[in-house]
């Protein structure tokens, strides 16, 4: 008895929390669903400045999606605005690395900038984990772990209280198992949230930007960037960022040449 | 006499003239011609010749208002025939001629005549005479001093336009006036024409003279050449000019030993003259702002139209799509205009037939361009329009032509489906080629919709519901052992009854054993059991005898030790009652096996 009115306890709390975080939303999903097709109707008519807007104003309503990012990259692309397009493209990336779209156009915007970079190609087990990662974001992630978690409960118990010993040993090693795949997706779920707050990467969005070897402008100029370069930021200092390029070169950058991912 | 010699020549010749022209004319047909000049001046006698090609049955001499008849009608017959390449024609010409002399300045009608042949009237064209003032004095004179003015013979350029846009075709016509015989050309130079795009027109063979008036003055004008000038840039553009160098035939000074035969025989002499035109302006303005994307410099006056050589037709056979502008303007610049084919066609080279012809209006005619096509697939196309623009000089604006969307069906071709005669299926196959590389197209559904920075796997909400369900199972797990333990302890419930039940019967026994009262114990105990007994297996007290007793505890299956010990402790209590013992382990001893002894009943 008592632990059913903790229960029912939680349940309040719980549905409290949920309406909070839906009084906070400014605009309502409907409304949400309208401004989308609408923008994307201008895109299609070949509007792209509107079309761009309309994401936006989605954008300050706190609405954000991989789509949501590719779509505004390709109406900077079409506009012509290269930096800001390969921006939103790994922008729509970190929320879903996999989404092969995304990849495509980010390829071909890719072609337009100034800079080659070496890349070292990814371990391929690597690869094939992050994809399986992101076939669902890390709220879904939750769910199923949540999911797995009672499974894996539900066999303990029947392991409990079953008699004959191949059966025990059955639910034994799958409750064991179950719950290692829960909290194997579980840590999908926090991978794409820590990801997802990581501020390390960045992309050069002036032109033509120095590289130097000191945090001023007196620095010696190691190297020269282009607009839509990608970087990691390494560490900041005042005005200053230290960052690497993909071939592990170093340099100091203004912060304002750059816009962080 | 002079004039006379010179009049007979000239008839000669005009009639030869005549004859040629009426060499290829139907003899069949009756034609009655009037022959005069354009311009006389005033005191000029002339001649009017009216003919037929048939020898006349009468002749209605027409009335001359404003001349003076001279002489005439005087008749003449010419006949002529000829045979080349064994083909033969003949000629027939009856002529009528007058002398005129015109009676004042001005335009005069020569009227038309009629000529009776077989019974029927034919009449002749009227002609419009302009008749100059005198000018005979100056002319001799002039032709007689060896001096030949600028006013005695020059070029001139006519332009028939002065403002036009880039483009638009200008007709220029160059002309020799003259005053006094030619007797030949030398050094001529054309102008070259810069910033124009020029074409011969008009390239006389021979240069024919006719009389011309300008400025009241009688002039034999020869068209040397025409063109057809298109400006290819605005502004202000000149024409140089033209130069020829003349021959001209004239009359020697009377020398100083003049004799008799001067007067029969004129000497004449040629000098070398140099004309030359003026120098020709035309203001070329640019097109107007605003052309449509079809505009490719076409000015003029035009139309469109496409068509498909068929409609229908099996997938790999060649089609033409034959495009045809027809109209009139700068149409050697018209290129085909482009045309969107759908995919799976292969498009040849296409043909141009030119079927312009220049002229008064620039190139006129039609343009045909064939481009033959294949259809590699079956299926239903449709050619989109084809458009083509223009500036059109008379409207002053852009003209843009829209041919109608042709249909095309295109069945599938026999040779895919079935095999070739070897027995071998061949279907063309080929790669997919990337025609152009865009990027791809946004994502309409709106399905990943998320909150910024909110996340499940974190939040307060997410850890209350983790440890619910932990706490859940726990408590689940919890009851579910408590019932199990129930389930597997059957044995010691049933234990525990039947010893609550023989303490209960033998509560009293125990109060009694615990305050000594020996015999009532006995008595209680002996009780007891027999009631319990009784009570238990449904027989009433009386009956128990002590051999009764041992038959139903037989019966219900009771081993014997205990029907025994039963037995054995009824014996005691009797006993007991009758000879006490103050035993309290006696006492004790006997109420526990009691005990033991219900209990063990109780169970079964």
């Amino acid at each position: 008895m008592k632990v059913y009115s903790y229960l029912l306890i939680l349940f309040f709390v719980v549905s409290g929390v949920k309406g909070i975080s839906q009084e906070n939303s400014r605009v309502e999903k409907e409304d949400a669903l309208v401004i989308w097709s609408d923008a994307n109707n201008r895109y299609i008519e070949g509007d792209y400045q509107s079309s761009l807007e309309l994401y936006y104003s989605l954008v300050e309503s706190d609405y954000i999606s991989a789509s949501l990012f590719y779509n505004i990259a390709n109406c900077y692309y079409k506009q012509g605005n290269i930096s800001k397009a390969i921006l939103y493209y790994e922008r729509s990336l970190k929320l879903d690395p996999s989404n092969r779209d995304v990849i495509n156009n980010l390829s071909i915007v890719k072609l337009r900038t100034t800079d080659t970079i070496d890349e070292l190609p990814e371990f391929f087990i690597k690869t094939w984990v992050r994809n399986f990662n992101y076939k669902f974001n890390s709220n879904t992630w939750s769910y199923i772990s949540l999911i797995f978690l009672t499974l894996s409960l539900t066999l303990f118990v029947l392991f409990r209280f079953s008699i004959k010993s191949g059966v025990r040993k059955f639910y034994f090693f799958s409750s064991v198992i179950l719950l290692c795949i829960t909290f194997l997706f579980l840590g999908f779920a926090v991978n794409q949230k820590i990801n997802y707050n990581r501020q390390d990467a960045a992309i050069i969005m002036q032109p033509v930007v120095t590289l130097r070897s000191t945090p001023s402008n007196s620095g010696t100029t190691l190297f020269i960037l282009h607009e839509g370069t990608k970087i990691n930021i390494i560490e900041n200092l005042g005005e200053w960022s230290r960052v690497e390029i993909a071939d592990g070169r170093q340099g100091w950058i203004k912060k304002s040449d750059i816009e962080i991912i | 006499m002079l004039r006379k010699i010179g009049v007979n020549t000239g008839i000669i010749f005009l009639l030869f003239i005549i004859g040629v022209t009426r060499l290829y004319a139907n003899t069949s047909s009756v034609d009655v011609s009037l022959d005069a000049p354009r311009v006389v001046s005033l005191d000029e006698q002339f001649r009017v010749v009216y003919s037929v090609n048939t020898s006349p049955d009468n002749f209605i001499s027409p009335d001359f208002i404003g001349f003076n008849v001279l002489a005439g009608p005087s008749t003449s017959t010419r006949s002529s025939v000829q045979i080349i390449n064994g083909q033969r024609t003949e000629s027939f010409q009856y002529s009528y001629t007058f002398i005129l002399q015109a009676k004042d300045i001005g335009k005069f009608n020569i009227p038309s005549a009629t000529a009776v042949v077989k019974g029927k009237h034919y009449s002749s064209q009227s002609k419009t005479i302009e008749v100059v003032a005198a000018s005979n004095n100056k002319r001799e004179s002039a032709a007689d001093a060896l001096e030949v003015s600028n006013d005695d013979i020059f070029l001139r350029l006519e332009l028939n336009k002065s403002r036009v846009v880039v483009g638009e075709p200008i007709l220029a016509t160059l002309k020799l006036y003259t005053r006094v015989p030619i007797s030949g050309f030398e050094d001529v130079r054309f102008p070259s024409f810069d910033g124009f795009w020029s074409q011969e027109v008009d390239t006389p063979q021979n240069i024919e003279f006719i009389r011309e008036s300008v400025d009241g003055k009688i002039y034999e004008a020869a068209l040397l050449r025409r063109y057809v000038l298109f400006p290819q840039k605005s502004g202000q553009l000149s024409i140089d000019a033209a130069e020829i160098v003349t021959l001209l035939r004239i009359r020697s000074q009377r020398s100083s030993s003049r004799t008799l035969l001067d007067d029969f025989f004129d000497s004449y002499q040629t000098i070398r003259k140099r004309v030359s035109s003026k120098r020709g302006n035309v203001i070329v303005s640019e097109l107007p702002s605003g052309a449509p994307i079809t505009f490719s410099g076409a000015v003029g006056d035009f139309r469109l139209s496409a068509k498909l050589s068929s409609n229908n037709v099996v997938a790999n056979e060649a089609i033409t799509l034959s495009v045809t502008i027809d109209g009139a303007g700068n149409m050697n610049m018209i290129e085909s205009p482009v045309f969107d084919l759908p995919s799976g066609f292969e498009v040849y080279q296409t043909k141009v037939i030119d079927r312009t012809t220049k002229g008064v209006r620039g190139f006129s005619g039609s343009k045909v361009f064939e481009t033959p096509i294949i259809p590699r697939a079956p299926g239903e196309y449709i050619i989109p329009e084809l458009k083509f623009s223009y500036y059109d000089v008379s409207k002053r604006g852009y003209v843009t032509l829209t041919t109608e969307a042709l249909k095309l069906e295109v069945s599938g071709s026999s040779s895919d489906i079935t095999s070739s005669q070897s027995g071998v299926v061949s279907v063309n196959r080929q790669g997919v080629r990337t025609i152009a590389q865009d990027i791809r197209f946004i994502h309409s559904k709106a399905n990943l919709f998320n909150y910024r920075g909110y996340f499940f796997v974190g939040s307060t909400f997410f850890f209350l519901i983790f440890i619910s369900i932990i706490l859940c199972f726990i408590f689940i797990d919890r009851y579910l052992a408590k019932v199990k333990a129930r389930k597997s302890d059957v044995v010691g419930i049933k234990n525990r009854r039947a010893n609550k039940v023989a303490k209960l019967r033998l509560k009293q026994t125990k109060e009694l054993m615990l305050q000594r009262k020996v015999v009532y114990f006995y008595e209680e105990l002996y009780r007891a059991l027999i009631g319990y007994i009784s009570d238990k297996y449904n027989v009433s007290i009386s009956d128990l005898s002590k051999d009764r007793l041992s038959e139903i505890l037989t019966e219900k299956k009771i081993n014997e030790e205990l029907i025994i010990s039963i037995l054995d402790v009824i014996e005691r209590c009797e006993m007991a009652r009758f000879a006490p013992v103050d035993d309290i382990d006696n006492m004790e001893d006997i109420y526990n096996l009691s005990v033991e002894l219900i209990s063990n009943l109780e169970r079964r």
